[in-house]
């Protein structure tokens, strides 16, 4: 025989695994063709996808792609001529730059720019701008000062008014705080300040005298009282903070918005703090000359541009997302510098010149077009092929071709040799190796750098082809094994659960079968009672278990009883007589089990022995019946040549006399036959009789008269007690008859000469089985002419007659056939003997 | 003379039977078995009845009896082993007119070739339609003259037992209770149990019929009463 597997799966895996390939390339290539990955801005990495609907239909400047950039650009553009306006005098950095603190801290407080002026220039505190910057970076040094607030404020109001110094709780040697950290004493100062309860000690922090405005004298020259102090170092703590950031920032626009860095072109007009108007702008030609509308007409000669008058929310632009609320709030943030008279002017420089953000995307942005409709073309036929292709493989899993010795083909599934692996490992198999696959697609998608960018393409397509076809051909062999498991049944065949199942089941049944009476009714019992009671204490759910367990024992319980059911519906039926009939034992256990197989045996048991005996009597009966007929010819020619011998003129006295004798034996030999016959036939059922309706009163009147003159030959005086009405019974005619007829001859036979016999019938309230039904008994009583040294069971018997010395005719059958006729008819017949009184009874069913 | 057949495989029964019939006047010719009996008959075309055993070498009393009934309607006595009903019943409705069991006593033997010859030779010649002759197969009780003859046999009853053989004849078929027997005849109650009815019946079947104990007339249905069987 051989085996040929038709499923194809290692060709049909590696097949798929192709498809799967040429599926993977085609999505990577979509999605980078799809997806342009930029730096924008100074830091921010942005993918932005682009639409089918620009795609190949509007030029780069026009896709929403240029315009997210551009709107990146327009608010670093924005950030960064604002701080330029901060740090720069004339177009360069200027380090000498004075600041006023208070003004430059509160300048997102102001409407205008020009807050700040109002104070008196002598009032106002001034800094260098490297000053401020180098402390913003490097940290103040403090005294700390101790007291309670009114200690505090003579404290200050000493130094204000250069007066002698109060005591003060304590005054410490110089501390010094970093970046960030100074915040912390503005913030202690300023909770100092809100407090006016003298039973607490705050500290305030004093900025050493290093620390001397541009204008000269101290600090405390400048303020009035602990608040305004307070104010000041606080204004000083911020502006050098952001001053310092700013300077960073200031630095790092310069690399990225420098001279040929980009091909964005701008111009910003705005207020510096002196007030006056100031351009900063990256276009070639000196723009301090030109006027606002000269700028105009420059930027919007350009392919993109974006023209914003703060002022009045002008704006002319052709770039969507730069529209004037966009604008708006980009510049609201810096709204100190956009004073009246500000405006901004923003263009893109098409000649590309500088090697930037744009170039790099409109290279790509161009390159999309190519390759997406392609590649949506080869994902969607791989993908349509890779389907087909699974469920081919579905259709095959299994298949193998069976030729014989004959060279006939049979087709068939088999399941593989590993498919009997249990369904649970599997699946716990299939899980971990599908969750790790998709981890690992995750992990490559975010961790590995060349899968967003546009640069890294190839290593994309390696990593990502390797993953997927290493997926595929993990999971789709499983796949495989999971549909032959379906196909050839073995899902719960080689299951661990069916296995758990059946070690239940078995041991539950083998308790059950092989228990002790105890362990069986008791441990069912209390396990099912601690069961609920669980089930229960654990709330709604525990309830509705125990309530569909209750169910199935209640199942268990019916089935149980059903069982009992069916065996006394079989034993009633056996006991019926119907001896063949078997209880189905098949879905039987336990105690149920051995009951049933107990009935059936013993009825196997009834039905053989009575088989066997009716068998056996059927074979005694055929066997009397025929030697009895072969008797009965030598026998006829006996009895006719006895006959013929008694009619010739025998003169010898003795010759006659053996002549009689041969008469009378020959006689009683026939007798004999005929009753051996009868009774055997009786005793074997081999009679048929013709159950009727009896008048039984009758019958005896009809048996006195044909026994009437037999009697008085013995001179046997017949005594009858009938009742007066009919009595009827269900009996065979003549049967019946046979019976007293044979009760007649055994009184004529045995009974003492010149006695009386006393025949009585009498309707009783039982019948013969003792059941509640009325009966008549006839008695039929005499007085024996000998000795009765026998018991009255062995009257009945064969052969049996009162007397052992058997001296007078008769086969002693007579009894015995009365008794098989009257219980063949359902009657009860019984001979009791009292001394030499001789009683026979028989009782019937009264109809 | 009277021409009889008898045949049985049985010599001496047949040898026996021949001394009885000859002592009443009647020719045997004997057979040994079914074929033979047939031939026999079939040589001797005078003979008047045959006696024919049932269980007999190749062929049996049966069979030999059907292949009789085709051409011959002579009387046929079965004499057989045979003591069942059922074989009685197959005997007679093949054809047989009797049936007399093994071992037979003689005198019923004859009494039964008497009788059964009697009918077949003379039968129907007598008192045809008269009203006041009632007709039982072989019994005719002519109420005339109050005289009873069986297969043309007279027999002398007494006035009751005449009266209770007319009712029961008369009404052939239909069965007398002792007490209806007893009202018809005495024309009075019944007055307690009694056997009398009983006795008389005895009585008279012991002179209507060759075998009281087997009456072809005159019937028990125990438990029942009397009849008179239609025939």
């Amino acid at each position: 025989m051989k085996v040929k597997n038709k499923s194809y799966s290692v060709l049909l895996v590696i097949l798929s695994c192709l498809v799967a390939l040429v599926a993977t390339v085609s999505a990577v290539t979509i999605y980078q063709a799809s997806t342009v990955n930029v730096i924008t801005g100074t830091d921010s990495e942005l993918s932005v996808f682009v639409g089918d609907i620009d795609r190949g239909h509007v030029s780069f400047e026009d896709s929403n792609l240029f315009s997210v950039l551009f709107s990146e650009d327009f608010s670093d553009i924005t950030r960064m001529c604002v701080i330029k306006n901060q740090m720069e005098t004339d177009g360069s950095f200027d380090a000498d730059k004075k600041i006023n603190i208070s003004s430059y801290a509160n300048r997102s407080r102001t409407i205008s720019g020009e807050n700040v002026s109002n104070d008196s220039e002598n009032d106002s505190v001034k800094y260098r701008l490297d000053d401020l910057i180098k402390w913003g970076n490097y940290g103040f040094d403090f005294i700390p000062v101790t007291g309670t607030p009114s200690q505090l404020d003579a404290y200050i109001y000493s130094l204000v008014n250069n007066v002698d110094m109060p005591t003060v709780t304590s005054q410490d040697s110089v501390v010094h705080y970093d970046r960030e950290e100074y915040y912390d004493v503005v913030y202690q100062m300023t909770e100092a300040l809100n407090s006016t309860d003298d039973s607490n000690t705050y500290t305030i922090y004093l900025l050493v005298d290093r620390y001397k405005p541009v204008a000269g004298g101290k600090l405390t020259d400048y303020v009035a009282n602990r608040k305004e102090y307070t104010e000041l170092v606080s204004n000083i703590c911020s502006s050098a903070n952001d001053l310092f950031n700013n300077y960073t920032e200031y630095m790092e626009y310069g690399d990225k918005y420098g001279n040929g860095k980009t091909n964005v072109l701008y111009c910003y007009q705005l207020k510096n703090s002196e007030g006056k108007l100031v351009r900063y702008s990256n276009l070639s030609q000196n723009v301090k000359g030109l006027s606002n509308d000269d700028l105009s007409r420059i930027f919007t000669g350009h392919v993109k541009y974006a023209c914003f008058n703060p002022d009045k929310l002008q704006t002319a632009s052709n770039i969507e997302s730069l529209n004037s609320v966009f604008m708006k709030n980009v510049i609201s943030g810096y709204e100190y510098s956009f004073g009246d008279g500000s405006r901004v002017w923003l263009a893109i420089d098409e000649s590309y010149g500088a090697d930037d953000v744009y170039v790099r995307a409109r290279s790509e942005y161009n390159k999309t077009s190519d390759v997406f409709y392609p590649a949506c073309i080869a994902l969607f036929a791989s993908m349509i092929v890779y389907l087909i292709l699974l469920v081919v493989m579905t259709i095959q899993a299994g298949k193998v071709l069976i030729i014989d010795e004959e060279g006939e083909k049979t087709q068939t599934v088999r399941p593989a040799k590993w498919d009997s692996i249990p369904v649970e490992i599997y699946a716990i198999v299939t899980g971990v190796i599908a969750v790790l696959a998709f981890s690992m697609l995750i992990y490559l998608y975010y961790e590995t750098p060349g899968m967003k960018r546009m640069g890294g393409t190839g290593a994309a397509y390696v990593i990502w082809g390797a993953a997927v076809v290493l997926a595929n051909a993990v999971l789709i062999p499983l796949y495989l094994m999971l549909v032959r498991k379906i196909k050839c049944k073995l899902m719960w065949k080689g299951s661990i659960a069916k296995w758990c199942v059946a070690k239940v089941k078995s041991g539950i049944i083998d308790v059950y079968d092989n228990g002790q009476l105890v362990i069986r009714t008791w441990l069912p019992y209390l396990l099912f009672l601690a069961f609920n009671l669980v089930l229960v204490l654990l709330g709604v759910g525990g309830i509705i278990v125990a309530f569909i367990i209750d169910i199935l024992v209640g199942l268990l319980l019916y089935h149980e009883t059903k069982t009992r059911n069916d065996i006394v519906a079989g034993i009633s039926r056996i006991s019926g007589g119907e001896l063949a009939h078997k209880i189905d034992t098949s879905k039987m256990h336990g105690d149920n089990l051995a009951l049933a197989n107990a009935v059936n045996n013993i009825g196997d048991g009834i039905s053989k022995a009575v088989n066997t005996s009716m068998r056996d009597e059927k074979m005694k009966a055929d066997l009397i019946t025929n030697v009895s007929h072969d008797i009965k010819t030598p026998l006829t020619s006996i009895i006719n040549y006895v006959d013929l011998l008694k009619r010739e003129n025998i003169s010898d006295e003795k010759i006659r006399g053996y002549v009689d004798i041969l008469d009378q034996k020959s006689q009683r030999l026939k007798q004999l036959t005929d009753d051996l016959v009868e009774a055997s036939k009786i005793s074997s059922g081999n009679i048929s009789l013709n159950i009727e309706k009896i008048n039984f009163v009758e019958l005896i009147h009809q048996s006195a008269g044909e026994f009437s003159e037999k009697f008085e030959e013995k001179g046997l005086k017949i005594v009858l007690n009938l009742p007066a009405e009919p009595v009827h019974i269900m009996a065979d005619s003549r049967g019946i008859y046979r019976v007293v007829e044979n009760l007649y001859n055994n009184v004529y036979k045995y009974a003492l000469e010149g006695t009386r016999v006393y025949v009585d019938m009498v309707n009783q309230e039982n019948g013969p089985d003792g059941q509640k039904k009325k009966g008549v008994m006839l008695s039929i009583k005499n007085i024996s002419a000998d000795q009765l040294n026998i018991s009255a069971e062995e009257l009945t018997e064969r052969f049996m007659r009162g007397d052992a010395s058997r001296k007078t005719e008769g086969s002693g059958l007579g009894l015995s056939i009365a008794k098989s006729l009257t219980e063949a008819m359902g009657g009860n017949f019984s001979i009791s003997l009292d001394g030499d009184l001789f009683k026979a009874v028989i009782t019937f069913d009264a109809v | 003379m009277t021409k009889i057949l008898v045949c049985d495989d049985e010599k001496e029964i047949v040898d026996a039977i021949e001394i009885y019939l000859e002592q009443e006047g009647y020719t045997v010719i004997k057979a040994y078995d079914g074929e033979e009996a047939i031939s026999k008959l079939r040589d001797n075309t005078d003979v008047q009845l045959l006696i024919i055993d049932i269980m007999m070498p190749k062929l049996d009393g049966i069979h030999a009896c059907k292949k009789i009934r085709e051409y011959s309607s002579i009387p046929i006595i079965f004499l057989t082993a045979k003591s069942e009903d059922a074989d009685k019943i197959l005997g007679l409705n093949i054809g047989a007119d009797d049936y007399v069991t093994k071992p037979f006593n003689p005198l019923e033997l004859v009494a039964r070739v008497k009788s059964n010859l009697r009918r077949y030779t003379k039968l129907g010649s007598v008192a045809g339609d008269d009203a006041n002759v009632v007709k039982v197969g072989g019994l005719i009780i002519n109420d005339e003259n109050k005289q009873v003859t069986v297969d043309d046999e007279e027999v002398k009853l007494t006035p009751i037992e005449y009266n209770i053989l007319l009712l029961l004849t008369k009404n052939a078929g239909k069965v007398y209770s002792i007490d209806q027997i007893y009202e018809n005849i005495w024309g009075e109650e019944p007055l307690g149990a009694d056997n009398t009815v009983a006795v008389h019946v005895r009585h008279i079947r012991e002179k209507i019929e060759i075998n009281p104990k087997d009456p072809k007339y005159l019937k028990v249905v125990w438990g029942v009463g009397y009849k008179v069987e239609k025939q």
